[in-house]
């Protein structure tokens, strides 16, 4: 009667060997991984819908965050979904720190791996706290039901962030000491500059932010480099190649690269469907939809070149902040501008079309004039035009891309010292320093050679202008304005869409109303609003 | 039920043979019943030999018997037997005494069989015969609606398995599924993969008492199933039968026309398609080419004037053809019964396709006198093969659109988005099938020193496997996919079954019998699965999976087992006064580690009224029985349950660095319970069996009451601590009901007998208790709103917010996040908002209040006519169940995008500015809470109907047959319902999705030769 499982695993006995905790990191990655890169269409509702883009189609469905009312509710998926992601993350985690203390390996590797374990609880507590406020705190492995769960204060969440990220910094192995893809103690000090800034601690946070910066192993990329290196293009582009991610390629800018592979067990992108990340699906524009003034396909159709971009469907748009405001001021210089980087012509392709060659823009079909949403100008850096997987070729020659494509097929930026940057300047202007505030901003700027910043014109706003142009599609935005408390004033300036019926109390996510029901011996208290 | 047990045994008798095979003295004459009508088909076999006739439609006979030492046997079912010696007479005639008490009459129980007078509980056999001529490849479909307290669903495809609940559901997690025993032993196997036609009998176990000596598998019923076996001095028979149905769908529905389907996405986006401020009028300045979503193919295609019929293009109507082919007979010591079954279904739906081949030998044989020894086996090949399109796009695909281009090669994306062509997928070669194999060896010895005691030994051995291959060049984006996929189960057991059965005391007042059982049971489980993509030659198809770019194996396996014994012990005193007690102990390996075995008692009393002296002149009173029982029921959880899992799965590896070598990720799935318990459910039922004015009328009538304890439940945890769910016992719930059957046989003579009979069942389903605690102080106790669990409501209550008809155009009331043509949600608790905590409520349940089924037998001389019907009540509010046009779980409208260029169904009703008084919403909207129609899904349907016509024996005897039956029956013909959409019977309703498929309706020839 002794019941013994044969295709699963006993949880008892699988915390032994080093292997094992690698495995259960293994699961920790590819969740993170999963929950922003795979293939939901929740994991892009952090980016769209805020002051840089929005629903392109322009309609009000939560698929594409068309209305903060209704995909705001308690009862829909989206709030339960970062919650729930974040929250298992949590729970393996800890699973892991619980049995690395029974377990009989190294010191050393015990270390790195309760490093590794809790930098991950930091990251989804930082996700949880920026995104719905002070969460509950659960810190040890869960054996037996629960269901008393309450909120600690925000205060207490960014504590708990600290000591993790804290740990982590002790701990982890220096950049160099790591695989690509792996944490390090770099990030563990990013996470802790950001923590700190909204402690209030700017010093730490500068401090924090500094060891990144100062560490020798790490610096922005100023020179064309990587797998296209000889092509026409600048270094920004560069950054966003197939392969230019890892610091395998040169790269001494990436701090964590999530690891995307195509059509290899774990590496999350699949060759012939809908394997996730998908920004390259959603952002860019439907542009082979359109027609040529004749009434005649203009195009044909979805291409792996620059004026096509791939198989884009036109979702995410950017707000015309996004696509003129936020560049007015150097709109020629500063390379993030660049036509190669940004994409704000597109000319015929079909041979049998009398326009063939032409602009669409300078010559728009019946489609384009009245469905505006089916070509728009478009970033580059989530797509990569000619690097597509060779499978979705359907003409290789025409490099006409099957409907399969659906991904940006390269690994994805995390973090990236640029931020860490901009993220010092931050801590900097908090702490009344615009002058290094300015400074900081000015390396990034630099780099683009876009022109550079005054001191007095430095403030939250022009910061969040410059992770605008520098970080779109990299950083998750909506957690960025949320952390800085930003976001319903700035949707409401530069969002057309939503500015109108996002509410004061949107600021926030609701606490999943599931929660509410399910934690029946404790109360789980709503925030304001909902 | 006795004249459903007649009626079975008469099958059987049918097949008995009249033809000479050289005696010499010929003997003939008439058989009568005690008021002088001829009864025909009685078996009339000379004594000690196997020799034997049927009497034909006259009632007349004749038979060559060796010589004036024969004694000729008369037998009939429902008649009392009688022996004749022959003598010196040419001409016998004989008059059978009607056995009123049908002494005879047996059930079967679990591990043997019992007089169905002497039963305490409630068992209902099926009548069988009523369904003959239904096209039904599976029994259960010969069961439906047909027997109180027993609810069978309905089927969509070709040889799927029907679902089947006994007297409502006693499980929140639990298993749902009766138990079902194949001739005396534990079948876990398809239903369907047993042949119809090889079945005798079905008895259905329901109350606690009957179920009990099943102990921990019993709580949901048990299904006893037996099949034919040869009669011993039987003469061979050999019958052949062979039926065309031809299926179409009970509702007809089509999708929308072109031109339908172009004014659906003006309606769509009526904001823009029609003039402020009424929009009933057309707005000139929109156009599909300006204001829609439609991608390139479509708008070419409007410009073409293309208007195809994607719907009709992959429907056909279905047929089923069956064959079959049986032997049955016996010699001095051995019996037989051999059959071969061939069914092929082609469903309405192109490829749902389902062939079945069955063969079953059911052998016995007396080697001593004390000891018989014999095997029931059969195998089952059924083949699904052939992949059906895709239906969750199919209704959705644009009139504008075809499969094919010019030159005839399918369109991968024919909308131009990432919609695939529903017809690719059925090109694909595809291999599915099912096979079963199965033995069931036994010995019986009748102890010779211990008259009465009996040793029975059933071991069985079944053995089920599938094989899939699928190979499929447009998969995987085109590069060429392929799979194979091998499964097996292997389930065994043996039984040791003791009987001592004896009347004692004077005039054997006294009867006594006991049972003891002591057996095992375990299923192995195995699974290997290859999946390859990427093929440059997918010429070997699913065979050579090593020519694919990438290879992905998986493989699965798991064991149970279970361990039981079991006593039972009947009494009866003159069989006036009936005693029943059983006792069991079960053990199961899916169980926690402290719980693994436990004792399920029952007891049964009886009292036939009939048989007191007050009753026993009676005019009108030919039986009246009262019984009552209780018993103690357990149910299963699903194996492993109670352990805390840690699996791999593929969506937890990760690699670093490019070019990386995969490493497996693992994940605690599930939290251990190491207390988990076996759900129990206790219960009564009490009965009363009656026939009266000389059995024309009889029936029975039960009540019963059971509450489940500790029941298994997937409690809901808040995902803040890393589960969503923990399997526990919670609570307790309730089901009590009642039942009745009633059958009329007001016209019974010489050429003309009606029958009709009303069964009738209602149960109500209750949850009595939860978690037991009242944290909100409200002086009840808490009901678990996020598992969907209610005090004092049913399982199926339904929890959701009340629709209020619809926002129009004008309202000034509309919250944010709504816009005309959504629902309007009631502000129960009058906040000014809509919220989960205020404005849900219980709007009703989706158990039926009641149903029943009505069934009706004429024949006039050689002509039989039949019919059912079926009906199953919601009253005011129960029986419902979401019917949204726009969402299903496999296609949904829920973008302006997709609302526009989906087609549909042309039979919605939804809201437009110019149809403000529709049922149902407008599509492609989200608003702030989601909520959908619930609707009623009463009917009423004529199930079944059918006319035979048995030819004349006179003519048979010329031609050496035995009988040729003809006939004609139609199924599912009409149903009455104010459900929308495909079937109410199913659920299916107005949305598209995967298994949305109508229930078929049929009309099927048939013919049936004995020789």
């Amino acid at each position: 009667m002794k019941e013994e499982p044969l295709d699963f695993f006993d949880p008892g006995n699988s915390f032994v060997t080093v292997d094992n905790f690698e495995s259960s990191l293994a699961d920790l990655y590819a969740e993170k991984r999963d929950m922003h890169y795979g293939y939901s269409d929740y994991a892009f509702h952090l980016i769209t819908g805020t002051d840089i883009f929005f629903n392109a189609r322009e309609s009000g469905d939560d698929s594409r965050f068309g209305s903060y009312v209704s995909v705001l509710n308690p009862t829909k998926g989206l709030t339960l979904y970062y919650w729930t992601q974040n929250y298992k993350i949590i729970s393996n985690a800890n699973t892991i720190i619980s049995r690395l203390a029974v377990a009989e390996i190294s010191e050393g590797d015990k270390m790195k791996i309760e490093g590794e374990a809790r930098l991950f609880r930091a990251l989804a507590y930082r996700d949880l706290v920026y995104l719905y406020g002070g969460v509950p705190l659960v810190i040890e492995e869960v054996t037996s039901p629960k269901t008393d769960f309450v909120r600690a204060s925000k205060e207490d969440v960014l504590n708990q962030i600290v000591a993790d990220a804290s740990y982590a910094a002790t701990n982890l192995p220096g950049i160099t000491a790591v695989q690509d893809g792996r944490l390090s103690n770099l990030v563990a000090q990013h996470l802790l500059a950001e923590t700190y800034i909204s402690l209030g601690d700017y010093n730490s946070a500068i401090a924090a932010a500094s060891v990144v910066i100062e560490d020798p192993n790490t610096a922005l990329m100023t020179q064309r480099f990587g797998s296209l290196a000889t092509e026409p293009g600048d270094v920004y582009w560069d950054l966003f190649r197939v392969g230019n991610q890892n610091r395998s390629s040169g790269n001494t800018e990436a701090l964590w690269v999530a690891q995307m592979e195509v059509d290899v067990p774990g590496g999350l992108l699949d060759g012939s469907g809908n394997g996730g990340n998908a920004y390259e699906r959603y952002h860019v524009p439907a542009t082979w939809t359109l027609n040529d003034p004749d009434g005649k396909n203009g195009f044909l159709g979805p291409r792996s070149d620059d004026n096509m971009g791939g198989h884009g469907v036109s979702f995410i748009r950017g707000t015309p902040f996004m696509e003129s405001t936020l560049w007015q001021n150097d709109f020629d210089g500063d390379m993030r501008n660049s036509s190669f980087n940004f994409k704000r012509t597109v000319t015929y392709d079909n041979p049998e079309s009398a326009y063939f060659g032409k602009s669409a823009v300078d010559f728009p079909g019946t489609v384009i004039e009245s469905a505006n949403w089916r070509w728009y100008p478009w970033l580059t850096k989530v797509t990569t035009p000619g690097q597509h997987p060779t499978n979705l070729y359907i003409d290789q020659e025409l490099k006409l891309l099957s409907n399969s494509s659906a991904s940006t097929y390269r690994d994805q930026y995390y973090l990236r010292l640029a931020e860490t940057y901009l993220l010092r300047a931050e801590a900097y202007l908090d702490n009344g320093n615009t002058t290094n505030a300015a400074a900081d901003i000015n390396i990034v700027r630099a780099r683009s050679l876009a022109i550079p910043v005054s001191p007095g014109e430095v403030t939250l706003d022009y910061i969040l202008d410059e992770r605008a142009r520098e970080l779109s599609f990299e950083e998750q935005r909506r957690i960025t304005l949320q952390r800085t408390g930003k976001l319903v004033e700035r949707v409401r300036k530069y969002n057309p869409w939503n500015s109108s019926e996002i509410q004061d109390y949107h600021g926030l996510f609701p606490i999943p109303a599931k929660e509410i029901e399910a934690n029946i011996n404790g109360k789980l208290e709503q925030n304001p609003g909902y | 039920m006795k004249n459903t047990i007649r009626i079975i045994l008469l099958l059987m008798l049918v097949f008995s043979v009249q033809w000479m095979n050289g005696q010499t003295s010929p003997v003939s004459g008439t058989v009568t019943d005690s008021q002088n009508v001829p009864l025909s088909w009685v078996n009339i076999v000379e004594k000690g030999t196997t020799n034997g006739v049927v009497t034909d439609f006259d009632g007349n006979y004749t038979i060559s018997v060796s010589g004036s030492s024969a004694v000729l046997v008369f037998s009939y079912i429902g008649y009392e037997e009688k022996e004749v010696p022959v003598g010196s007479n040419t001409n016998v005639d004989v008059s059978l005494q009607e056995d009123l008490d049908a002494l005879d009459e047996v059930v079967v129980v679990g591990y043997g069989t019992q007089r169905k007078q002497d039963l305490t509980g409630s068992i209902v056999s099926a009548d069988l015969k009523q369904f003959q001529e239904s096209p039904n490849t599976n029994i259960l479909q010969s069961l439906q609606g047909s027997l109180p307290g027993v609810t069978i669903g309905s089927t969509e495809t070709a040889g799927a398995e029907p679902n089947i609940q006994i007297r409502g559901r006693s499980t929140l997690n639990g298993s749902q599924d009766p138990l079902v025993v194949l001739d005396g032993v534990i079948y876990r196997g398809r239903l369907s993969d047993i042949n119809p036609k090889d079945i005798k009998s079905v008895d259905v176990l329901k109350d606690p008492s009957s179920k009990a000596i099943y102990g921990a598998q019993a709580a949901n019923g048990i299904v006893i199933v037996s099949t034919k076996k040869g009669k011993s001095s039987q003469k061979t028979t050999i019958n052949f039968s062979t039926y065309l149905s031809v299926q179409t769908p009970t509702q007809s529905r089509r999708t929308l026309n072109r031109e339908e389907y172009l004014t659906a996405a003006r309606d769509t986006d009526w904001q823009n398609g029609y003039l402020a401020p009424d929009f009933t009028e057309v707005n000139p300045d929109w156009t599909i080419e300006n204001n829609t979503a439609f991608f390139p193919p479509l708008l070419e295609g409007l410009g073409k004037g293309t208007d195809f019929n994607w719907f009709d293009a992959l429907t056909d109507p279905g047929y089923i053809r069956d064959h079959q082919l049986s032997i049955a007979g016996s010699s001095n010591k051995t019996s037989y019964y051999i059959s071969a079954g061939l069914t092929s279904q082609e469903g309405w739906v192109l490829n749902d396709n389902y062939d079945r081949k069955t063969v079953r030998v059911n052998f016995d044989t007396q080697l001593y006198d004390w000891l018989q020894i014999g095997v029931n086996t059969f195998g089952s090949f059924s083949d699904f093969s052939g992949v059906s399109p895709n239906l969750s796009t199919l209704p959705a695909m644009s009139p504008l659109t075809q499969p094919k281009d010019e030159n005839g090669e399918y369109i991968i994306n024919p909308l131009g988005n990432s919609s695939v062509n529903p017809f690719l997928q059925t090109t694909s070669d595809d291999r599915d099938n099912l096979n079963n194999i199965s033995a069931i060896f036994y010995a019986s010895i009748d102890v010779p020193q211990v008259p009465g005691l009996n040793f029975r030994v059933n071991y069985s051995n079944n053995y089920r496997w599938s094989l899939r291959g699928n190979s499929d060049i447009y998969g995987a984006g085109l590069t060429g996919r392929a799979s194979k996929q091998n499964t097996s189960t292997f389930d065994t057991s043996l039984d040791n079954i003791l009987t001592y059965e004896k009347r004692f005391g004077t005039d054997e007042n006294h009867g006594f019998k006991a049972t003891l059982v002591a057996g095992f049971n375990t299923v192995d489980f195995e699974q290997t699965r290859a999946v390859g993509t990427g093929f440059s030659n997918l010429a070997l198809s699913y065979n050579s999976l090593e020519q694919a770019v990438i290879q992905q194996i998986s493989s699965d396996a798991w064991t149970e087992s279970y361990l039981a014994q079991t006593g039972r012990i009947n009494y009866d005193y003159k069989r006036k006064y009936l005693l029943s007690a059983s006792l069991r102990r079960d053990g199961f390996s899916g169980f926690a580690a402290n719980n693994k075995t436990s004792l399920f008692p029952s007891i049964g009393l009886g009292w036939v009224v009939s048989k007191e002296n007050f009753l026993m002149n009676s005019t009108f009173v030919d039986n009246l029985k009262l019984r009552g029982s209780y018993g103690v029921n357990g149910n299963l959880t699903s194996r492993y349950s109670s352990l805390a899992r840690l699996e791999a799965p593929s969506s937890s590896r990760y690699l670093f660095g490019d070019g990386g070598t995969t490493i497996n990720g693992q994940t605690v799935v599930s939290l251990a319970n190491p207390d988990l318990k076996w759900e129990r459910t206790k219960g009564i039922n009490v009965g009363v069996d009656f026939a009266l004015f000389d059995n024309k009328i009889s029936g029975s009538v039960d009540y019963y009451k059971s509450k489940t304890y500790d029941l298994l439940w997937d409690f809901i945890l808040p995902e803040i601590s890393g589960f969503s769910s923990i399997r526990s016992n919670v609570g307790e719930l309730e089901n009590s009901g009642v039942e009745f059957a009633l059958d009329f046989n007001p016209v019974h003579t010489d050429h003309f007998n009606w029958n009709f009979g009303v069964n009738f069942a209602s149960n109500q389903n209750k949850i009595n208790k939860l978690l037991g605690e009242d944290r909100n102080n409200d002086g009840k106790e808490d009901d678990l709103v996020a598992n969907g669990l209610f005090i004092g409501e049913s399982i199926g209550a339904v929890y959701s917010y009340e629709i209020n008809g619809i926002y129009q155009i004008g309202d000034t009331d509309i919250p944010d996040g709504w816009v005309p043509g959504q629902y309007r949600l009631k502000d129960l608790d009058g906040d000014g908002a809509i919220t989960p905590e205020g404005d849900k409520k219980i709007i009703g349940k989706t158990e039926p209040a009641y149903q029943f089924g009505i069934k009706n037998s004429l024949s006039y001389n050689n002509f039989t006519f039949n019919f059912f019907i079926s009906s199953v009540q919601g009253g005011k509010n129960s029986y419902i169940q979401n019917n949204d046009p726009w969402s299903s779980p496999n296609f949904s409208y829920s973008t302006p995008t997709l609302a526009q260029s989906s087609n549909r169904f042309s039979d919605i009703d939804y809201w437009t500015p110019k149809n403000p008084g529709a049922r149902f919403n407008s599509p492609g909207v989200s608003t702030p809470i989601y909520a959908s129609h619930y609707r009623d899904r009463s009917f009423i349907r004529l199930q079944d109907i059918s006319l035979a016509y048995n030819m004349g024996s006179h003519l048979m005897e010329k031609i050496g047959l035995q009988n040729i039956k003809l006939y004609a029956s139609g199924k599912n013909l009409l149903t009455f319902t104010d459900w929308d959409g495909w079937d109410p019977e199913t659920g299916q309703g107005l949305g598209i999705s995967n298994s949305g498929l109508p229930v078929m309706k049929s009309i099927t020839f048939g013919l049936d030769i004995s020789f």
